[in-house]
């Protein structure tokens, strides 16, 4: 009778996780913030099991309250040769600060540029695409190098690279879209290339997309989306987004809200909470933000309309950018002015200040970037040597 | 067949230690075992239910009749629901088992956020002393797990 021992009140009654069934220490664990997770891992050799499973990472992901994080990405300079990735926050006196220590440190990563991000992996691209991709996740700390492209690019530096996640088949691919030819801006021709992750070798599939494409993809809703660049945007495209469905390995164009502008440099794509925003930068007094609702039926919704006034807008010809969702539900913007925070509840706007890495006139090259946490594990992909 | 609250029909539940409950069916059936055995026409005799002990399964049908009642608004049930978990651990250990037992998505996913609260933005020492577990790391193992991880310790 061990279970009436536990009810007797003589003795510590408790609720041990070797006792209950497994998915109820899944269902448990997985509302936990990574962070208590990770500290969480010393408690004792079973519940750093319980943490370490796959099966939790992936139901960790699918719960609404995976925070999302930002990350400062401080490149290296001619002094340093690393590129070290931080945590952002708010402190007590509203600054914007970084963790005191990295989360993580890339060494040898000059001229390494961020591709983007799915389900909690990042990836870098180096210049020479033979030294491959770097992927990783910052909160684990964890990092693998994929294998490099095969096909050869007379321009190495107009490719894209794409992580997406398939959820019907559980399966994670880094797209590659490249140059054939040398830079013509008519008579182009591109390639594409496909890594699922987890096998050796790059493939390359029949399909292009309809127009080169510029900024970092938004992974959402089984696949990947971009920006057209707007320097090969022919007039008749129907759209300025890009997708291409990582199950399917298509392309298509995404319809969009109908804008008065058609300018692509005036818009932008962000990752909002899993879904794809489109932030509509063109007008000079106000910040629209549209949501993608619904994949399927492309139903878009004018979620946030951010009016330009004091603190913003002191600056003339100031341009701003959406970093992403913040705390509490507001949303960090960036200027040259500085940072902002939007709360749309209270449709109260603030300046946030900056300290840390962002004032040290050394390290120039700062990045802060949007990023949702996760504990999936990029060692899993990693490749038998060959 | 009808399971409205307007049909006050009664079933019995017999708990491991021999007590019957008597409840009403729109009230039990937000168990989906009992639910089951209702559709099959299997609920006439007391239902008996080896898994869950008279005291445990007094708590749940007090759980399944506040939210079986349609006129509780949702803050009024988020309100009872705080308070309905403010239990010992060996309270919350029988009503996890017993919510997993008669499948009650709610509750099992109720009590299973009051324990991830209880480990939330605790360290490892109190999260032992809480639980009662004990450490079965090296002292060298666990600064290692540190170092994997530091960030998460600052």
């Amino acid at each position: 009778m061990e279970e009436e021992a536990c009810i007797n009140h003589q003795q510590t009654p408790c609720i041990g996780m070797d006792k209950l069934p497994l998915d109820v220490v899944f269902n448990i664990f997985s509302r936990l913030p990574i962070k208590s997770l990770l500290r969480s891992r010393c408690v004792s050799k079973h519940w750093r099991n319980i943490i370490e499973d796959h099966f939790l990472a992936n139901l960790h992901l699918s719960r609404a309250v995976q925070e999302h994080t930002i990350l400062a990405l401080d490149h290296p300079t001619y002094k340093r040769k690393v590129t070290s990735l931080y945590l952002v926050k708010e402190d007590g006196n509203k600054n914007l600060k970084t963790s005191k220590n990295p989360i993580m440190e890339l060494s040898n990563s000059n001229n390494c540029s961020l591709g983007g991000s799915c389900n909690g992996l990042l990836y870098f691209a180096r210049p020479n695409e033979r030294d491959g991709v770097i992927l990783l996740n910052p909160l684990t700390g964890q990092s693998i190098m994929l294998p490099p492209a095969t096909i050869p690019s007379p321009c190495p530096h107009m490719k894209k690279y794409g992580l997406g996640f398939d959820p019907s088949t559980n399966t994670y691919k880094i797209v590659r879209v490249f140059f054939r030819n040398h830079l013509d801006w008519k008579n182009y021709s591109l390639g594409v290339e496909v890594l699922t992750l987890g096998t050796n070798s790059w493939r390359e599939i029949g399909e292009i997309p309809p127009s080169p494409m510029c900024g970092r993809p938004v992974s959402a809703y089984g696949a990947l989306h971009w920006m057209v660049d707007p320097s090969f945007a022919c007039d008749n495209l129907k759209s300025m987004i890009v997708s291409f469905d990582i199950g399917k390995e298509v392309f298509s164009l995404t319809p969009h809200p109908d804008f008065g502008s058609k300018t692509c440099d005036m818009f932008q794509l962000v990752d909002f909470r899993g879904f794809l925003a489109m932030a509509d930068l063109s007008s000079d007094s106000c910040i629209l933000i549209w949501v993608l609702k619904d994949y399927d039926k492309k139903e878009w919704v004018e979620e946030f309309r951010i009016q330009i006034r004091p603190p913003m807008g002191r600056a003339d010809n100031c341009s701003y950018n959406v970093v992403g969702p913040w705390k509490n539900g507001e949303i960090l913007l960036s200027s040259s002015e500085g940072y902002f925070c939007y709360n749309s509840k209270t449709d109260n706007l603030r300046y946030i200040h900056t300290g840390g890495p962002f004032t040290d006139t050394t390290t120039s090259e700062v990045f802060i970037y949007s990023h949702r946490g996760s504990l999936v594990s990029c060692s899993s992909f990693k490749q038998i040597d060959s | 067949m009808s399971l409205s609250p307007s049909t006050s029909k009664m079933l019995s539940l017999k708990s491991s230690d021999g007590k019957v409950l008597e409840v009403e069916e729109h009230v039990a059936v937000l168990c989906e075992t009992i639910k089951s055995l209702v559709e099959d026409g299997c609920a006439d005799s007391p239902i008996p239910l080896a898994n869950v002990d008279g005291a445990t399964l007094g708590n749940v049908m007090e759980w399944c009749k506040k939210h079986a009642d349609q006129k509780a608004s949702a803050d009024d049930l988020e309100d009872w629901d705080a308070e309905f978990v403010e239990r010992d651990q060996g309270e919350l250990y029988h009503l996890i088992m017993a919510a997993n037992y008669l499948n009650i998505k709610g509750l099992l996913d109720l009590i299973c956020q009051k324990v991830a609260d209880m480990i939330k933005g605790k360290h490892p020492e109190k999260i032992r002393e809480i639980f009662n577990i004990e450490n079965d790391f090296t002292p060298e193992q666990q600064e290692q797990i540190r170092k994997d991880n530091s960030w998460a310790f600052e």
